[in-house]
């Protein structure tokens, strides 16, 4: 075995590599603004991955809560590298994540459950089915993207209520895949988060009285990247009692989010209210933070009429914060936005147009709000450019029916427009914020 | 104008604040600043996020360059400082919880792939200066007069730095560097 000097080349150049356009074109606004933006990695790659993972998990336990879900494909074919053509009209291209050129999407099984992972590296062009190799009779219900080569699944066998929870790793794009079994995690759908590479959280809901009004929760932790797990928290989720300083039992679980390895929120909506417990102990304890409720009112004023949703905070610097609280209570039903600019200490409360609307922060002063549906004028995006203090209209060149959408930086994004039978969604991209969005041919 | 006119004049209103002709300064400089990014953490993400960092370090630090300097070496020496920082503060360092097998490539043949695991395994283990001395000289390709200024030392002192990070990765391995 020899090592001359082109082989020691060759090992320093496999390493190396050129910076991607899109790097080119955000250090060059950073530096044209004459000011630092706030990174867009890794916080916002966390924060991208935790929301991606609490939405997936969210939209099923929301679409087939306690039900048992129809497992459609049988099992993925082992770590696969060919391109997929676009996918077929069966499955939703359901949600994504861009990390630069590299990104991830889901596709989903018209019964709810996730079909695919899905890879890219060349911003959208290409995708590459990246599933790992699952057993027979199990399904991924959940997914955290970590960056544009690290990513975590979940599955579990199609009994809910009775099988274990299995976490699958990858940090080579998907194409390989490492298995292992989180101990004593059985799953009834769950919210898994990681902070950074070693500190994750996975929260595990109970079953849920009547209209979401109250439902426990086990919270398990790892801080060695998910080689072992341990119970920090528990709020009477039989068999077990809630242990000390456990979070609230009132509402439906929906988000849970972390800052870093200490502080972090998980939160809860339901008819009359919405929860919102913190925790600076990594987990153990938790305590209700007070929010601001819409109109100078109470939540239970504001979600009388019908259940609110709080999104956990994401976070695009170490100080500035946001989420998102949808209402809709009939008479209301609109979107807020909190923003914290210290940390998630204090919160303050903005209205964001439209309803349902999807907000993302790309710095703590940009950021792009999607509405579930177009407003009176047609229009469907809309940017802020203090924080989410205030929303302008962004004229597009194409109305969109957008489903999840993701930037990389204030100019480029990707937006997923969904069908009118929701079963499909074509990609789209802008390089000019917004104002003009491309059909991406997927292939 | 000058080429060198052209540059003290980029240099002066880049320390006045203008971003743009803060970003054509840096721009022949902003691939080798990848490049040496990208071999020190192995991770796209993490490399840009280095290279933004010294960016606007580096802006901040600009009184401090020497007009007529070359802006290369002094530019490279922020971007392996940001390295440094990050490989002690981030957490991806630690990630490998579960251990990933290496893919290997059909087309490889066994051999090569072992080797090449191997010397990547090894450049991993080699002290981040050492791995920055092979880098400077082996994969930006720069002068050891430069490798030495990036290294913050004397040209001499860089070659032996550059012995000791060849013979770490093998024991014996002698290759030429030039005096």
């Amino acid at each position: 075995m020899s090592l001359d000097e082109r082989d020691l080349r060759r090992a320093l150049d496999a390493r190396s590599g050129e910076p991607s356009g899109a790097f080119r074109a955000r250090l060059s606004t950073a530096l044209e603004a004459g000011r630092p933006v706030a990174r867009t990695t890794p916080t916002l790659a966390v924060v991208a991955a935790v929301c991606l993972a609490v939405v997936t998990v969210g939209v099923l336990l929301l679409a087939g809560h306690g039900a048992r879900v129809t497992h459609g494909p049988g099992p993925a074919s082992g770590p696969r590298t060919q391109t997929t053509p676009t996918p077929a009209a069966a499955f939703a291209f359901g949600s994504m994540a861009m990390f630069g050129e590299d990104g991830w999407a889901v596709t989903y099984q018209s019964a709810g459950p996730i079909a695919d992972l899905l890879r890219t590296g060349d911003g959208g062009n290409s995708w590459v089915v990246v599933t790992p190799q699952i057993a027979k009779g199990t399904f991924i219900f959940g997914f955290a993207l970590i960056d544009g080569n690290r990513a975590w699944l979940m599955t579990a066998n199609d009994s809910l209520g009775s099988g274990l929870a299995d976490l699958w790793a990858t940090a080579d794009g998907g194409q390989t895949w490492s298995q292992t079994t989180a101990p004593a995690i059985v799953f009834r759908g769950a919210l898994i988060t990681f902070s950074d590479g070693t500190n994750g959280w996975l929260a595990t809901p109970g079953e849920p009285a009547s209209q979401y009004q109250q439902q426990g929760i086990v919270i398990d932790r790892t801080t060695d990247g998910g080689k072992t797990w341990q119970l920090v928290a528990q709020t009477d989720f039989p068999p077990g009692r809630s242990t000390a300083g456990a979070p609230s039992v009132n509402c439906g679980k929906q988000d849970l989010s972390f800052l870093n390895a200490r502080v972090g929120w998980l939160t809860g909506g339901c008819t009359g209210g919405v929860t919102f417990d913190m925790t600076t102990d990594g987990g153990v304890t938790w305590r209700a933070q007070s929010l601001a409720a819409p109109h100078g009112a109470t939540f239970s004023t504001d979600c009388e009429g019908g259940p609110c949703s709080l999104s956990a905070p994401r976070f695009v610097s170490a100080g500035y914060g946001y989420m998102v609280l949808n209402d809709t209570e009939p008479t209301a039903n609109r979107s807020w936005i909190y923003v914290s600019p210290d940390g998630g200490r204090h919160w303050t409360l903005h209205a964001v147009p439209g309803q349902g609307t999807r907000v993302t922060m790309v710095t703590a002063s940009v950021g792009f709000a999607s509405l579930a549906t177009t407003d009176s004028a047609g229009r469907w995006l809309y940017r802020t450019d203090d924080g989410g203090t205030s929303w302008q209209p962004v004229i597009a060149n194409v109305q969109l029916s957008p489903g999840p959408l993701d930037c990389v930086s204030v100019s480029r994004c990707w937006a997923l427009s969904q069908s009118q039978a929701g079963s499909s969604a074509q990609l789209y991209e802008t390089t000019d914020g917004g104002r003009t969005w491309t059909a991406m041919t997927v292939g | 104008m000058s080429e060198d006119l052209l540059l003290a004049d980029q240099l002066r209103r880049a320390r006045a604040g203008d971003g743009p002709a803060f970003a054509e300064l840096l721009a022949p400089v902003l691939d080798p600043a990848f490049r040496l990014a990208m071999t020190m953490l192995k991770d796209r993400p993490a490399a840009e996020d280095a290279v933004q960092e010294a960016a606007f370090k580096s802006w901040r630090k600009l009184d401090r360059f020497r007009s007529g300097s070359d802006l290369r070496p002094w530019f490279l020496a922020i971007v392996a400082n940001e390295c440094r920082t990050a490989r002690r503060s981030r957490w991806w360092r630690l990630v490998p919880l579960i251990d990933t097998p290496p893919t290997i490539p059909a087309a490889s043949s066994e051999g090569a792939w072992a080797d090449r695991i191997d010397l990547d395994s090894a450049l991993d283990r080699l002290p981040k200066q050492h791995l920055l001395a092979l880098t400077l000289y082996y994969n930006l390709d720069l002068p050891i007069e430069e490798v030495a200024r990036v290294l913050g030392c004397s040209p001499n002192a860089a070659r032996q730095r550059i012995h000791r990070a060849l013979g770490a990765i093998r024991p014996g391995l002698v290759m030429e560097v030039d005096q």
